[in-house]
C-alpha cells in the first residue's frame, strides 16, 4: 500500500533574490500542472488535490513571496506587485526547467498566470480556472469598497483591517456553505496566524493596492484568450462572494469551447469539492493530452 | 473516504474531532501526541477507511478543542482520559495519547478491542534521560546508538499487540 501523498516533496530554491518554497509531486516525465494559490493561503490549499492528480501528472505548487513558507522580505527590499510575482514564479519555472505546462489558477494565482502566459504564450498547454477572475462581471460587491481604497489609501485603513481580519479569513472558506462539517478549520487558523506575523500588514496592503492593475489588464487578457483559445476548464465555487458565478460564465464570451462547471462550493472550492474537481481535471486532461 | 470535521459537547467541554466513517463499527480511536492534534492523522484517517469508523479527537488543551480555563478543568491525564464519547473501540496511540489510552485500558479493559502503538510509550527502558534532563543533541546521539544496537541484536524491530488487553 502506498500513501496518497507518497510522492510529495517540500522544497526551497533561491529565485530572483529570494527563497521560494514549493510542493512537487508525481512523475517528473509526466505533463506538468502548475498550481497557483490564492490569498491568503499558500500551496497548502492544494494538499488534498495533489495526491489525486499525482498519479498521472507532475505537479508544482509554489508559495508566492510573502505567503506560506516562501521568504517575506519587507516591501522596501522586494516590490509586492503582480508583475513582480509573475517574474519570480516564471524564474522558478525556468530554474526547474519546466517549459510546457497547464496552469491551475485560483484567486491571486489568476493575474500571476496571465502575466506569465503573455511572457511565454508557447509554453501554455491548457488552463484550469477555479475562482480565478478576469472579468468585471465576477467582481463581488466587496470590490466597490476596495476600489475606494485604491482611490485614496490613507482614507480607508478599515479596508485593510477588514481584509486581514479573522472573520474575513474564515468567511473566505465557509461563506455560503450548507456543509460546515466539510471544512477543516486548520486552513483559516493557519492563514490567520500567517497574516498576524510582523510585516504582513504592509506586504498585503501593497499587494491589494496593486490588484487595481489586474482589473485594468482584464480586457487585454480576455483578448488574448479570444485570439488563442487554449483548452480551458472552469470549475468555479458558485457561492464565492469575492469572485462570483458571472465571472465563470463570462469565459464563454471569449472561449466558446470552454467547459464551465458551477459547483455548490465557495471561494476555496477545493475545501468542499476536492474529489469532484479532481475528477473534472483528470477527465479534461485525458481529452487534451500534451 | 470523505473526512468530516465536527464538534461534540462532552462533560461541559466542546471537543473537536476528525471523522471518516464507513460504518458504525468497528471504531478506531486515534490519539494524538504532544504538541500536535488530530491534524497529525490527516493522511492516515482516510487510508483504507472503507473498513471501519475512524475518530480522531483533539485532547482538551490541544488543537481545535476549546481549552477550558484551568480553574474549571484540571489538566491531568486522569481527567483527559474521561473525555470520550465512545463505548468500545480500537485505539491508535502516539505520545500523550498513550498514557491517556492505557489508563482507560486498565480501568475498563472491555472497552478496548485492540491497540496500535506508534511511539506511544509504556516502558521505562524507553524513557530517555532527556525527559529528566533536557539535552536534545545528546539525546539524539543516544537514540541513534540505541537504534543501531537494536538493529544489530534484533534485526528489524517489529512488535504486534492485538486483542483485548
Amino acid at each position: 500500500m502506498e500513501s496518497t501523498s507518497a510522492t510529495t516533496t517540500y522544497n526551497r530554491v533561491q529565485v530572483d533574490g529570494i527563497g521560494i518554497f514549493y510542493r512537487e509531486a508525481g512523475p517528473k516525465d509526466a505533463p506538468t500542472i502548475v498550481l497557483l494559490h490564492g490569498f491568503p493561503s499558500s500551496s497548502r490549499e492544494f494538499d488534498t488535490l495533489i495526491p489525486l492528480l499525482a498519479t498521472h501528472y507532475h505537479l508544482i505548487a509554489p508559495d508566492f513571496p510573502g505567503f506560506g513558507h516562501s521568504d517575506a522580505p519587507s516591501p522596501s527590499s522586494y516590490r509586492y506587485t503582480f508583475d513582480h510575482f509573475a517574474k519570480t514564479i516564471d524564474g522558478l519555472l525556468e530554474t526547474l526547467k519546466v517549459d510546457n505546462y497547464t496552469l491551475y489558477l485560483h484567486d491571486y494565482g489568476a493575474p500571476v498566470c496571465f502575466r506569465i502566459i503573455l511572457m511565454h504564450p508557447e509554453r501554455l498547454h491548457a488552463l484550469i480556472i477555479q475562482n480565478g477572475n478576469i472579468y468585471k462581471d465576477g467582481l463581488g460587491s466587496k470590490w466597490a469598497k476596495i476600489a475606494e481604497y485604491w482611490d485614496d489609501l490613507k482614507a480607508h485603513p478599515e479596508v485593510i483591517n477588514a481584509f486581514l481580519s479573522f472573520d474575513a479569513t474564515e468567511q473566505r472558506h465557509t461563506a455560503g456553505t450548507s456543509h460546515p462539517e466539510h471544512y477543516n478549520p486548520d486552513t483559516w487558523t493557519d492563514e490567520y496566524a500567517h497574516l498576524s506575523k510582523p510585516g504582513q500588514r504592509e506586504i498585503q496592503a501593497e499587494l491589494l493596492y496593486d490588484y487595481r492593475t489586474n482589473v485594468a489588464s482584464y480586457p487585454k487578457w480576455q483578448g488574448w484568450l479570444r485570439d488563442n483559445r487554449p483548452p480551458t476548464l472552469v470549475a468555479w465555487g458558485a457561492n464565492d462572494p469575492s469572485f462570483t458565478a458571472p465571472g465563470a460564465l463570462a469565459f464563454k464570451r471569449d472561449l466558446p469551447d470552454a467547459e464551465i462547471h458551477l459547483l455548490n462550493a465557495g471561494h476555496f472550492a477545493l475545501d468542499e469539492k476536492t474529489d469532484e474537481i479532481a475528477g473534472l481535471i483528470l477527465d479534461f486532461m485525458a481529452r487534451h493530452p500534451g | 473516504m470523505p473526512v468530516r470535521f465536527n464538534t461534540i459537547d462532552l462533560d461541559a467541554l466542546n471537543v473537536f474531532y476528525w471523522q471518516a466513517r464507513a460504518s458504525t463499527r468497528p471504531i478506531a480511536l486515534l490519539r494524538h501526541g504532544l504538541p500536535s492534534a488530530s491534524h497529525m492523522f490527516r493522511d492516515l484517517v482516510s487510508e483504507r477507511a472503507d473498513r471501519d469508523h475512524r475518530v480522531a479527537p483533539d485532547l482538551p488543551g490541544f488543537g481545535m478543542t476549546v481549552p477550558p480555563a484551568r480553574e474549571k478543568f484540571a489538566y491531568t491525564f486522569e481527567n483527559i482520559t474521561k473525555v470520550i464519547g465512545l463505548k468500545r473501540f480500537a485505539i491508535y496511540v502516539c505520545g500523550h495519547g498513550a498514557p491517556v489510552s492505557f489508563r482507560l485500558a486498565v480501568e475498563a479493559p472491555d472497552r478496548i478491542t485492540a491497540i496500535v502503538t506508534q511511539n506511544g510509550n509504556t516502558s521505562l527502558e524507553s524513557v530517555s534521560d532527556a525527559l529528566l534532563m533536557p539535552d536534545p543533541a545528546g539525546d539524539l546521539e543516544r537514540a541513534k546508538l540505541e537504534a543501531r544496537r537494536l538493529a544489530r541484536t534484533h534485526g528489524r524491530v517489529q512488535t504486534r499487540v492485538s486483542g483485548a488487553v
